[in-house]
C-alpha cells in the first residue's frame, strides 16, 4: 500500500518527467496514460526517475500505462 | 470547401485493438502506427499485412526502419501507393487527392502537431508524417493520423504545417515527402481470401528474412556500443533506442500479433512461435531500461542474457516457421 507521500511523489515525478498534454491533478489512478500524451521517450525519463527518487529498481520491465498507479506500485515493490 | 473522407471525430476516435490494449511497445514508427490507424478507418483490417515485420534486420547502426511495404498493402487491399509531385501549393494538391478519396501521408514539422504536446510541440522541429483525412482550407482546419491516434489541428497550426506564412517561405525550403493512397484501386480482400493472401506475404518474407541471426549480430554490437553510449547525455540515448530496439522490438511485437490472428483464423500450432515473438518484443523493451539506466549512472551493463534469449527465440521462431511456410 502507498503512502500518501509516496502517492503525492509519484504525480510529482510524473508531472516533472511525463510531459502529458493533460493535468497530472485531473488524472486518476485508473487513467490510461498513454492517451493522456505519455510517449515511450517520456516513459523512460519517468522510469528512471521513480527509481532515482526511491532508490529502487523496478521489478519488470515496464508498467501498464492503463490503472498505471497500481502498477507502478507493484513494477517497483512498494 | 470542407473535405472528409470518414466522418472522424479527434475527441470520439476509436483506435485499432492495436493500439488500445496493453503492449511493450504501445508505438513502433510514426509511418506503420499511422498505417495501422489508416487501414482501420478505411474499414480493413492492418494485421493482415505484417509478414514484413519478421524479416527485420540489423542494418549497421540501426534495426530496419519498417514499413508496410507498398506491394503487400496492394494484394490485400487494393490500396495503390504513390508519391506526389509536389509542384504548387501543398494544401491545394491535399484537397484535390481527398476530392479524389485519397488521403495524403505528407511529411511535416511535429513542432506544428498539438498531438505532441508535452514533447514536439511548438517547441521542436522534428520530422514526421501525417495521413491527412480532413481538410477545410476557408477555416484552416485540418484532420490528421499520427502515431496511434486521429487528432485535428486549425490556426496557425494549419499554416505552419503547410508552410503558409511569409516567415516559413525560405526560399531554401524545399518541398516535403508526400505519398498518396490511393484506396478503393481495386476491392480489398476479405475472410479466407485476405488470409490465404495474407500466408503468401508470409511465404515471401519468411523467404527474405536475414541470412543469419540478427540477434547475434547485435549482441557484438551493442557491447561495443555500449562503450561509448554510457559516455553520452540521456538524450542521445533516446535516439539511439529509437533506432535500434524500438524498431526489432516493436517489430517482433507486431509479428507476434500476426502471428495469433492467424492462428484465430485457422491456422493451428502458431502459438509457441507468436510467444517467442513476444519474448523479443518484451527482452527489447527491458534492454531498452536496463540500458537506460546505465546511460544515466554512467556505469556498465551486462546484456548478454537478454540478448541471448532474443537470438534463441529469433532462432525458435524462424525454426518453426520456415519448417512450416518455408520452401
Amino acid at each position: 500500500m502507498l503512502t500518501s507521500d509516496q502517492t503525492n511523489a509519484i504525480r510529482d515525478i510524473l508531472r516533472e518527467h511525463g510531459r502529458l498534454a493533460q493535468d497530472v491533478a485531473a488524472l486518476s489512478d485508473q487513467s490510461d496514460l498513454f492517451e493522456a500524451g505519455l510517449t515511450s521517450h517520456a516513459s523512460v525519463n519517468l522510469m528512471l526517475a521513480l527509481e532515482d527518487h526511491f532508490q529502487i529498481e523496478f521489478r519488470q520491465h515496464g508498467f501498464c500505462r492503463t490503472k498505471w498507479m497500481p502498477s507502478l506500485r507493484e513494477a517497483l515493490g512498494l | 470547401v470542407n473535405l472528409r473522407l470518414w466522418d472522424l471525430d479527434a475527441n470520439t476516435y476509436v483506435r485499432h485493438p492495436l493500439h488500445c490494449v496493453d503492449r511493450a511497445w504501445p508505438e513502433s514508427n510514426c509511418y506503420v502506427d499511422l498505417w495501422i490507424e489508416l487501414l482501420h478507418s478505411a474499414g480493413a483490417d492492418p494485421l493482415a499485412a505484417m509478414p514484413f515485420a519478421l524479416a527485420v534486420d540489423l542494418e549497421g547502426d540501426q534495426w530496419t526502419f519498417f514499413k508496410f511495404p507498398a506491394a503487400d498493402l496492394d494484394v490485400l487491399y487494393g490500396v495503390t501507393v504513390f508519391e506526389l509531385n509536389v509542384w504548387r501549393s501543398l494544401a491545394a494538391q491535399v484537397a484535390e487527392q481527398l476530392v479524389l478519396g485519397r488521403p495524403a501521408i505528407v511529411e511535416v514539422d511535429a513542432f506544428y502537431l498539438p498531438d505532441t504536446s508535452g514533447t514536439s510541440y511548438r517547441s521542436q522541429h522534428v520530422k514526421t508524417s501525417i495521413a491527412i483525412q480532413a481538410l477545410d482550407s476557408d477555416d484552416r482546419r485540418l484532420g490528421y493520423f499520427h502515431n496511434a491516434g486521429y487528432y485535428e489541428l486549425e490556426d496557425e497550426d494549419f499554416a505552419g504545417v503547410f508552410r503558409l506564412e511569409g516567415h516559413l517561405t525560405d526560399p531554401e525550403y524545399l518541398p516535403p515527402y508526400v505519398e498518396v493512397a490511393k484506396l478503393g484501386n481495386r476491392p480489398q480482400l476479405t475472410g479466407r481470401a485476405l488470409h490465404e493472401a495474407s500466408i503468401a506475404l508470409l511465404r515471401s518474407h519468411l523467404a527474405r528474412r536475414p541470412f543469419t541471426n540478427p540477434f547475434c549480430s547485435y549482441a557484438e554490437r551493442f557491447r561495443s556500443d555500449l562503450e561509448w553510449l554510457v559516455a553520452e547525455p540521456l538524450a542521445y540515448f533516446h535516439n539511439y533506442a529509437f533506432a535500434t530496439l524500438r524498431q526489432c522490438g516493436a517489430a517482433f511485437e507486431l509479428a507476434g500479433a500476426y502471428l495469433r490472428w492467424l492462428e484465430a483464423g485457422g491456422e493451428s500450432g502458431l502459438a509457441p512461435a507468436a510467444e517467442s515473438c513476444t519474448r523479443i518484443a518484451t527482452a527489447a523493451k527491458t534492454l531498452q531500461f536496463k540500458t537506460a539506466s546505465a546511460v544515466n549512472c554512467h556505469k556498465t551493463l551486462d546484456a548478454s542474457p537478454m540478448l541471448d534469449d532474443m537470438a534463441k527465440a529469433w532462432d525458435e521462431t524462424m525454426t518453426m516457421l520456415v519448417a512450416r511456410y518455408g520452401s
